[in-house]
């Protein structure tokens, strides 16, 4: 039974700093999101309504709310990790990226990498063990491995990353430049041959 | 800080907000525009076992095109 002092303490303690961080990474608002807000408010709103009329009532409404909260700090910080996640892999799939756009040396930050992908799962692992109990140890897991992706993000440099573009560009064109250029030659000829042969 | 970007990024502290509205008016201010509703969505995120597709309405432009 969750009392509304811990009702209001989830909400300044840990669902306003786990909105902000969603919001403000996403610089947009998940739609989604919005339906576990709704949920948390109408039920607390019973709560607010009948505590005085229908004390179990109202307490079993307050339950409800509590426990939609903790699922809506939950999808905020999966949500988060998702995201840094997926910029993760991209750099990390790549092996030039990994090597020349990340200031720390690569052996770090595959390092780093093992590490968040571990405590991903670790934090994946409390949350199914957790199902219908408090999910706040999860919570704090998915924070702790969130904030080691954004360590990992902070790493990378993105002066290098457009260095690095540019390079691959060049490169591609230093290498294949040549043969775009006679196969354009020699695409524009045979196209001008076969006009005037079928009188376009 | 509680926050691992918010605060950081923005140069604010969470403890002086009060309600998501508060929030959204700092990130809103500093992109130039309002936060649009997104649907992004992962197989990891569960949201309150709804199971409905999510539908989106243009609330003015739908009233718009009734009333005119």
């Amino acid at each position: 039974m969750a009392s509304f002092d811990e009702f209001l303490d989830l909400y300044t303690g840990e669902f306003l700093p786990a909105y902000s961080d969603l919001v403000a990474y996403l610089a947009d608002k998940p739609a989604g999101m919005l339906l576990d807000i709704e949920a948390t408010f109408s039920h607390l709103m019973v709560y607010l309504t009948i505590r005085t009329d229908d004390p179990d009532a109202a307490q079993e409404n307050l339950d409800r709310a509590y426990n939609h909260m903790i699922r809506l700090i939950l999808d905020c910080h999966k949500h988060l990790w998702v995201v840094v996640s997926e910029q993760i892999d991209q750099i990390y799939r790549d092996d030039l990226k990994r090597k020349f756009t990340i200031n720390t040396p690569e052996h770090v930050f595959i390092e780093n990498y093992h590490r968040f992908k571990k405590s991903a799962m670790e934090a994946r692992r409390l949350e199914t063990q957790q199902i219908g109990r408090d999910h706040l140890g999860a919570i704090e897991k998915y924070r702790e491995t969130t904030k080691l992706g954004l360590e990992m993000l902070a790493n990378f440099d993105p002066d290098k990353m457009r260095h690095y573009n540019l390079f691959s560009i060049k490169n591609l064109l230093k290498e294949h430049g040549f043969a775009i250029l006679v196969g354009g030659l020699i695409g524009g000829v045979l196209a001008t041959l076969l006009c005037k042969a079928l009188g376009i | 800080m509680r926050t691992l970007y918010f605060e950081k990024k923005y140069g604010v502290n969470i403890k002086d907000f009060k309600s998501t509205t508060e929030i959204d008016q700092v990130i809103e201010k500093s992109l130039g525009r309002s936060l649009k509703l997104t649907r992004c969505e992962n197989p990891l995120v569960n949201h309150g076992g709804c199971v409905f597709k999510l539908r989106e309405y243009n609330i003015e432009e739908y009233l718009n095109r009734k009333f005119h």
